[in-house]
């Protein structure tokens, strides 16, 4: 785990001829002209790695750190892509799951399939996934969404069903939320105890047998009691009326926002995109802000972590860290 | 923080209340039982049956299920019949987000003034 452990890998493995892993330079060619060189054992190679990843790295104490010290080749050898869902598959999981999580309302979005991604938004916020399992978006939206994506991406977990119609309300469906009935019966309690709590006042008042303090003390807590429970009631009432009302007024502002907001969050995305896959690795702007989640994403979970950011990324995602992205494709040409 | 911009008061979901029949039988024998308990400790207060020891005890007794009773009703009735609202509130400041950085020491505050605060608590959509 320590450095010159490492290094002394790093030597072994390369057969000493590239020097640091992360210089940018020197590696690319260094590798290539190894990689021929040793074809034939390369499979030997890569167990014997896998062995010595094993050993050397502590994974259930594993975090950025750990990770950071890692070498490319290590990483490929140690986790393998296959072992995760992406592409039209992964899309397909996350959409049925997405919609099944909108019916329960556990999220509150539209979904929607937009040709090889999946979109979700709201009027606050937005998420897109891609086939290879990045998530990019913003708000509450894309913080409900992530877990789902990592969730999707491993094979062993069940998807949930969703059910037909499985999209928000429509804004007039939406009844107020507490049936009379509850409220009748609390009142009932309510009233019954303000009338008790009268008729002991005014017996302390009237009887002179009842000259003890007890019986104006359990009057004025029985009035309390039912003022309470009337409280109760009048604060349902009044909230669920404010409460659907606001409701329905969100559901109308995202049903008229709707397929604007749609368009112009595809639009938004498309030269962004466009020009990351375009330049491999040149998009230096995004590349810090990758490694930055690559790393906090793993820290969280190793689960969701690799899957996002591990060996199918560095293909299909031009914004991989400059070096990750011509070595692994190096790699597997060789 | 996850989300931006000023979502204070969004409501994330709100579905109507299960009021189920079973809850429902419960609450009328719950609400039954409330309303004879009440009448026989007034009942028992005025007529002087908490002068003997005998007697004192029952009244503590009717008293105790007067209270554990309302307990079960309100229980009920939060659970059964009343809507499941997931609304977007303000976070308050934790122990764990002091001291991030200096200058965020006292939190951003959404109200000036410690009126306009009650203002907000009681009514999340005052002044969006």
């Amino acid at each position: 785990m320590t450095e010159s452990s490492e290094e002394s890998y790093a030597a072994d493995s390369r057969s000493g001829s590239a020097a640091a892993e992360d210089s940018s330079a020197a590696p690319d060619p260094a590798t290539e002209a190894d990689a021929a060189g040793q074809s034939s054992t390369e499979s030997d190679d890569l167990e014997a790695l896998r062995k010595e990843v094993e050993e050397t790295y502590d994974f259930d104490n594993f975090g950025p750190a750990e990770m950071a010290e890692m070498s490319l080749e290590e990483w490929e050898a140690a986790f393998d892509p296959d072992t995760w869902i992406v592409g039209e598959e992964l899309l397909d999981r996350v959409e049925q799951e997405l919609k099944a999580r909108v019916a329960i309302r556990e999220i509150f979005a539209i979904v929607e399939r937009v040709e090889d991604r999946v979109v979700a938004y709201s009027d606050e916020g937005y998420a897109i996934v891609y086939a290879d399992g990045s998530v990019e978006g913003e708000g509450t939206v894309l913080r409900d969404v992530k877990p789902t994506v990592a969730l999707c991406s491993m094979e062993d977990y069940e998807l949930m069903e969703a059910p037909e119609d499985a999209s928000l309300p429509e804004p007039q469906d939406v009844v107020e939320g507490s049936g009379e009935f509850g409220n009748l019966m609390l009142q009932i309690v309510a009233g019954a105890q303000m009338l008790v709590g009268f008729g002991l006042l005014v017996a302390w008042l009237a009887l002179p047998s009842l000259s003890t303090v007890v019986a104006p003390i359990a009057a004025i807590g029985f009035l309390v009691i039912g003022f309470f429970l009337f409280l109760v009631v009048a604060n349902a009432r009044l909230s669920d009326r404010f409460r659907t009302e606001e409701f329905r007024n969100r559901l109308r502002a995202l049903d008229a926002a709707g397929d604007e907001r749609l368009e112009e969050l595809l639009h938004d995305e498309e030269p962004e995109r466009a020009r990351s896959t375009d330049e491999d690795g040149a998009g230096a702007d995004e590349t810090g802000d990758n490694d930055g989640e690559k790393a906090r994403d793993f820290a969280g979970s190793a689960d969701s972590g690799d899957r996002e950011d591990g060996g199918p990324t560095a293909e299909t995602r031009g914004d991989q860290q400059s070096v990750d992205a011509g070595t692994a494709d190096e790699a597997r040409e060789s | 923080m996850s989300s931006s911009g000023s979502t204070y008061g969004d409501i994330h979901r709100y579905e109507p209340a299960r009021e189920s029949t079973a809850a429902a039988i419960a609450i009328v024998l719950l609400t039954i039982i409330e309303v004879v308990f009440v009448f026989l400790f007034t009942y028992g207060l005025i007529s002087g049956w908490g002068l003997t020891d005998t007697g004192n005890m029952y009244l503590g007794a009717v008293l105790a299920v007067i209270f554990i009773d309302l307990a079960f009703i309100l229980a009920m009735y939060r659970k059964e019949f009343l809507p499941d609202v997931v609304i977007v509130k303000k976070r308050r400041r934790k122990w764990e987000d002091l001291y991030i950085r200096e200058e965020d020491v006292d939190g951003t505050p959404f109200a000036d003034g410690a009126w306009d605060h009650v203002k907000r608590a009681v009514y999340p959509y005052y002044k969006r």
